[in-house]
């Protein structure tokens, strides 16, 4: 397997697309490409961008993607400007089916039942690569940006083609609005889509979660009254006044997402020791104009259900960004395995500007990759997907990071 | 029992109850009290980013500032070890600015160096004040190189000395300068001293100068009044002028143009030409002014109204003031050579068009002329056909003459001269010109007229020319005046128009009370194909004065013409007189009338055959015994066997021009090695060429011009075996 990162950052889209694919296809010696991965920044003229990547490489070869926050290569990393980057891979072992299904915004799990049994009607895979639309709509006056949901969707993807293979993916954000994003799906360009990627071949797919929230105070709060991703009570009180009284101001309220607090829910022993990958957390995305309640990234939790305010955690964060950097690419080579290619899905919310940290966390996984050289693509999501506790799952704050190993 | 563990349980479980409610108190504090921090903590954060923004944008501008000056700049902790070096400092020293960070200055030139450097940052801390020093390096390369450096000590906020910046910039050019302005400054001190004592010198030696001066004056004037004679009897016209307005003139300009010095002084250079010229004349005293001297013909325009043709040398004498000399010299002389020599070529270049063709036209009209002239011998009168041979024959006679004409412009058509008197032969062919006109002649000679060198033919018809020009110009009835008259000409005695070396000459007019030629005609009338008569025949072809001209011209003579529009028109020919002296006329003809005294035997090479044949029988009918031959190896073969049998040839007729074969010239070579003694007469339709204008150098005993008739070679053979006789 032979990949080549490409990456420019330039208001024209046809010239990013051109030059991105061009230096790709020198960097990573590509003759006949078989796949491409593409992102680029969300007010890039997607369609141009697209059509100069299949001038330079083909029309035939399908390319997955889309919009993208920012762009992580091992020698870039951006979310400012017109970022676009692309992972030109050529594999005469690696096996793909590529499958996309739009009208996400109308039923989440519908989709993922089409993309299931489009994908796996084919054949089986070692891993499904996924993205989709994130935005179902943007943020209004009356309203924060209501979410895509992936856990129907994903729910939808298993029950089509079974549990056992593993989604790792994301949930497009295309700019810190929640603009409307766009999906590359293999041939063409559309939003409100998911595309998928079943992979099969001579490789293995290794990948960690990188967190970063730690319990607040440890306290578990069971949630009262919830519809959809709107939580409105938790231990019978509004949540809203709670989270008033533990900032001590509503000064929060003015803040989309929340940059401090998280929900998240333990999966793990409940006061056992705090270990960081049992724990799932769902971004607050705003409150309701007039205090009724609090929107989640996520519609997944109900009634009954026991969570805890946990606390985003900058320098944690980044530790263990390059904890389990390290550990990956220390497992991959242990296993005797080379590292054809990373690629590092990263919240959006993780960026330094978002975080405030005087660093960036992608810089410790930028690192690691370059003193193996390895070739890394990696983008801003607005949500992650990937196994956690034995599920696939969407994932808030955290980063995703896979290699694709040879043996 | 129950009833008291129940108490006591529901003790513990309250107290238990309050001690969760307190803990979870206390974590909800410290939740909060986590929550804040963190808040400070990135509210911190986001301060000491911004920091960090404005500390990067400003390093940058910094290091854009640092790196982009030219001079070298540095900053030292408090061991001169350096902590920041430019871009400039770099380069000066060949090594990587980033390398140099912690380095001292001893890795850039040496411990020597360093340890001077250091001295002056101690000092620089100590006294915590800017010092400016000048280095002086050596250089292998580019020589002595000199540095201003400029060492400020670096204070931290508590006013305590860390370290020194400094910056260098190389001043070799400036220190150059500064001694080289030093060494100049010596320099001129010296030439000042010297020159001093040289313009004490110069004094003494201006009063020597001055008495030399005065004695230069004084030779200048009177190398004035050697030019002003030189100018006075110069004998080309010299004209002083400034912008055309006459300002002197010498003495020959007053003659050439027949003014008075005070008239042309009170003239300008435009009153020297016609009307019409002056823009030119103008044209040509810009350029002048504008400094280029220059050289031209043109024409001055004499009192009298008449032309003077001149050549003007003219330049700018004084260009301040414009002052333009002006040398004109006299041409027309040399004009009227030119437009002899014109007017000779033009008819040489006609001519070598006529005299390609003449050798083959020639050939045919032999053959025609001969076959008319044997079947007139042949034909009986009662056939009453003779007159019409006989028209046939005139018109080839004509065809004959007009071949002769043409050949005649050609640089051949050499005259085949025999020196003999011309009045008798001028007489008759004005008369014979005259025949059956009522035109009349008078004609007079000289007595004693001188002998001429000429070819009766061609002298025969430039008199028929001249006499039929002379009568055609005189409508009806007229008396044309015909002189021979001895005349000495060339030196001062010279003709109008034409131009003679010094000797004798006989001059022969042609007068008519005619119509006239108009004067604006007479410079091409004796061009080719120029007449003022209409076209047609042999009348108005316009060949007849050229052909004049042409033949005078080959007799080294001269022929001018004199006309005025209803008076008449005079032309006269000038021919040199022979060197042989003078002749009785009597003597001056030889008739050849004999027929041969026996049957010679001749030997004929032709390689036309018609013409062969032709030439073969009019021999025979002459009553010579004759042979044919194409070539002149066949006719040298034949000549050969002819002796060999004891029968040889008495004489042969042998052909100049053989196209791919042997020539005459070239057989009678080989027939003179067998017979020294052989006869031969050479024959050719060119009769240009030189073996037939001097055939007795070559070695023939005569020469016959084709086309030929049967009495002509009567004539020839006569001539040629009497010669041997007589």
């Amino acid at each position: 397997m032979r990949v080549g990162i490409g990456y420019h950052n330039r208001q024209d889209a046809t010239w990013l697309g051109r030059h991105v694919a061009e230096d790709a296809m020198a960097n990573g010696a590509i003759e006949r490409p078989s796949l491409v991965l593409a992102f680029c920044s969300g007010q890039t003229d997607h369609a141009a961008y697209f059509n100069a990547l299949q001038a330079v490489i083909g029309d035939d070869v399908p390319i997955i993607g889309g919009s993208a926050v920012g762009i992580i290569t091992n020698h870039h990393l951006s979310y400012e400007g017109d970022p676009a980057g692309a992972a030109v891979i050529e594999s005469d072992t690696l096996l793909f089916r590529v499958a996309a299904v739009c009208d996400l915004d109308k039923d989440e799990k519908g989709a993922g039942q089409a993309l299931g049994k489009e994908i796996s009607d084919h054949r089986a895979g070692k891993l499904l690569l996924m993205f989709y639309d994130s935005v179902k709509d943007p943020p209004s006056a009356s309203s924060p940006p209501i979410m895509n949901a992936s856990p129907p969707l994903i729910e939808g993807i298993e029950e089509a083609m079974g549990s056992e293979v593993p989604i790792i993916g994301a949930g497009l954000l295309a700019d810190y609005a929640f603009s409307h994003t766009r999906q590359f799906c293999g041939s063409f360009v559309d939003s409100q889509c998911a595309v998928g990627i079943l992979l099969d071949g001579a490789f293995k797919p290794y990948y960690r979660i990188m967190h970063g929230c730690a319990p607040l105070d440890g306290i578990y709060h069971t949630i009262t009254k919830i519809k959809g991703s709107v939580v409105y009570e938790v231990d019978g009180l509004p949540v809203v006044k709670l989270i008033d009284e533990t900032y001590g101001n509503r000064n929060w309220r003015h803040q989309v997402p929340l940059r401090r607090l998280t929900i998240g829910v333990n999966h793990g022993e409940k006061y056992g020791p705090f270990e960081e990958g049992h724990y799932v957390n769902r971004v607050i995305a705003g409150s309701l104009p007039h205090g009724q309640g609090i929107v989640l990234f996520e519609p997944d939790l109900e009634e009954g259900t026991q969570i805890v305010f946990m606390l985003r955690d900058s320098a944690k964060m980044i530790e263990s960004a390059r904890k389990n950097a390290e550990g990956l690419m220390e497992e991959v080579l242990a296993h005797g395995r080379r590292p054809a290619f990373g690629l590092y899905i990263d919240c959006a919310g993780r960026a330094a500007h978002i975080s405030e940290t005087l660093s960036e966390e992608a810089r410790e996984v930028q690192d690691v990759f370059n003193r193996q050289g390895t070739p890394l693509l990696g983008f801003y999501s607005g949500v992650e997907v990937a196994p956690l506790l034995g599920k696939s799952r969407g994932l808030d704050w955290t980063g995703v990071l896979m290699i694709l190993a040879e043996e | 029992m129950e009833d008291d563990t129940r108490t006591q349980l529901a003790e513990q479980l309250k107290a238990a109850r309050s001690e969760v409610a307190h803990y979870r108190e206390i974590a909800e504090e410290v939740g909060k009290v986590r929550l804040r921090e963190t808040e400070e903590l990135s509210q911190l954060i986001s301060e000491l980013r911004q920091a960090q923004e404005l500390l990067k944008q400003r390093n940058t501008e910094l290091d854009s500032f640092i790196n982009n000056i030219p001079d070298m700049a540095w900053l030292k902790d408090a061991r001169s070890r350096f902590i920041a070096v430019n871009r400039a400092f770099g380069e000066a020293v060949g090594m990587d600015p980033k390398t140099l960070v912690g380095q001292t200055v001893e890795v850039c030139y040496g411990k020597e160096k360093a340890d001077a450097f250091r001295e002056h940052d101690r000092r620089v801390m100590e006294a915590g004040k800017r010092v400016v020093l000048e280095e002086r390096f050596a250089d292998s390369e580019n020589g002595e190189t000199w540095v201003e450096a400029i060492k400020s000590p670096i204070l931290d906020d508590s006013g305590r000395v860390t370290g020194t910046a400094g910056i260098a910039r190389d001043i070799s050019h400036r220190k150059r300068m500064e001694m080289a302005l030093q060494k100049a400054h010596e320099e001129l001190e010296k030439r000042v001293k010297e020159r001093t004592a040289e313009l004490l010198e110069a004094n003494t030696t201006l009063k020597h100068e001055i008495a030399e001066r005065k004695r230069a004056e004084m030779a200048l004037r009177k190398s004035e009044e050697r030019f002003r004679r030189l100018f006075e009897h110069s004998n080309d016209a010299v004209i002083i002028h400034e912008s055309g307005k006459i300002l002197d003139v010498n003495q020959s300009t007053c003659e050439m143009l027949g003014y008075s010095r005070e008239q042309l002084v009170s003239m300008s250079i435009f009153d020297l030409h016609p009307e019409e010229d002056r823009p030119e004349c103008l044209g040509k005293i810009n350029t002048i002014r504008a400094g280029r001297g220059r050289q031209f013909e043109t024409q001055w325009m004499r009192a009298d109204g008449t032309m003077v043709d001149v050549e003007v040398s003219s330049r700018v004498v004084d260009p301040e003031n414009g002052i333009v000399q002006g040398l004109g010299r006299d041409i027309s002389r040399r004009k009227e050579i030119q437009d002899e020599l014109l007017k000779t070529k033009k008819l040489e270049s006609i001519g070598m068009l006529a005299g390609g063709i003449a050798h083959d036209y020639n050939n045919l009209l032999s053959i025609i002329l001969g076959s008319i002239s044997m079947a007139r011998e042949d034909l009986k009168p009662e056939y009453g056909i003779s007159e019409f041979l006989k028209e046939a024959e005139k018109a080839c006679f004509r065809a004959k003459n007009l071949t002769r004409q043409l050949v005649t412009f050609s640089k051949g058509g050499a005259p085949i001269k025999e020196t003999a008197p011309v009045s008798e032969l001028i007489r008759e062919s004005a008369r014979h010109a005259l025949r059956g006109s009522s035109a009349s002649l008078d004609f007079s000679a000289s007595n004693g007229a001188w002998l001429v060198d000429y070819d009766k033919g061609q002298m025969e018809d430039v008199i028929t020319y001249l006499v039929t020009n002379a009568h055609e110009a005189m409508p009806g009835d007229g008396v044309i005046k015909v002189r021979v008259e001895n005349v000495h000409l060339g030196g001062e005695h010279q003709e109008p128009g034409l131009s003679f070396q010094e000797g004798r000459y006989v001059r022969i007019s042609v007068q008519d009370k005619g119509v006239g030629i108009p004067e604006q005609l007479l410079p091409s009338i004796f061009d080719p194909y120029f007449s003022t008569k209409e076209m047609g025949d042999q009348k108005g072809m316009g060949l007849g004065l050229a052909t004049a001209y042409s033949i005078i011209k080959r007799h080294d003579g001269h022929i001018g013409v004199e006309s005025k529009v209803g008076v008449g028109t005079t032309f006269r020919v000038y021919l040199p007189a022979s060197e042989k002296g003078l002749l009785d006329e009597k003597d001056g003809h030889r008739e050849i009338d004999r027929l041969p005294s026996t049957a010679e035997k001749i030997l004929v090479m032709e390689d036309e055959e018609m013409l062969r044949d032709l030439t073969g029988k009019m021999l025979e009918r002459l009553g010579y015994e004759v042979q044919l031959t194409k070539d002149g190896g066949e006719a040298v073969g034949l000549y050969k066997a002819a002796m060999d049998a004891g029968v040889p040839f008495d004489g042969a007729i042998l052909d100049l021009t053989v196209p791919g074969g042997m020539g005459g010239k070239q057989a009678l070579r080989k027939l003179c090695e067998m017979d020294p003694k052989v006869k031969a007469i050479v024959s050719s339709g060119y009769s240009d060429d030189p073996v037939m204008t001097d055939w007795r150098q070559h070695g023939f005993v005569g020469a016959i011009v084709k086309p030929y008739q049967k009495k002509d070679l009567r004539e020839v053979l006569l001539k040629a075996f009497s010669d041997d006789d007589t």
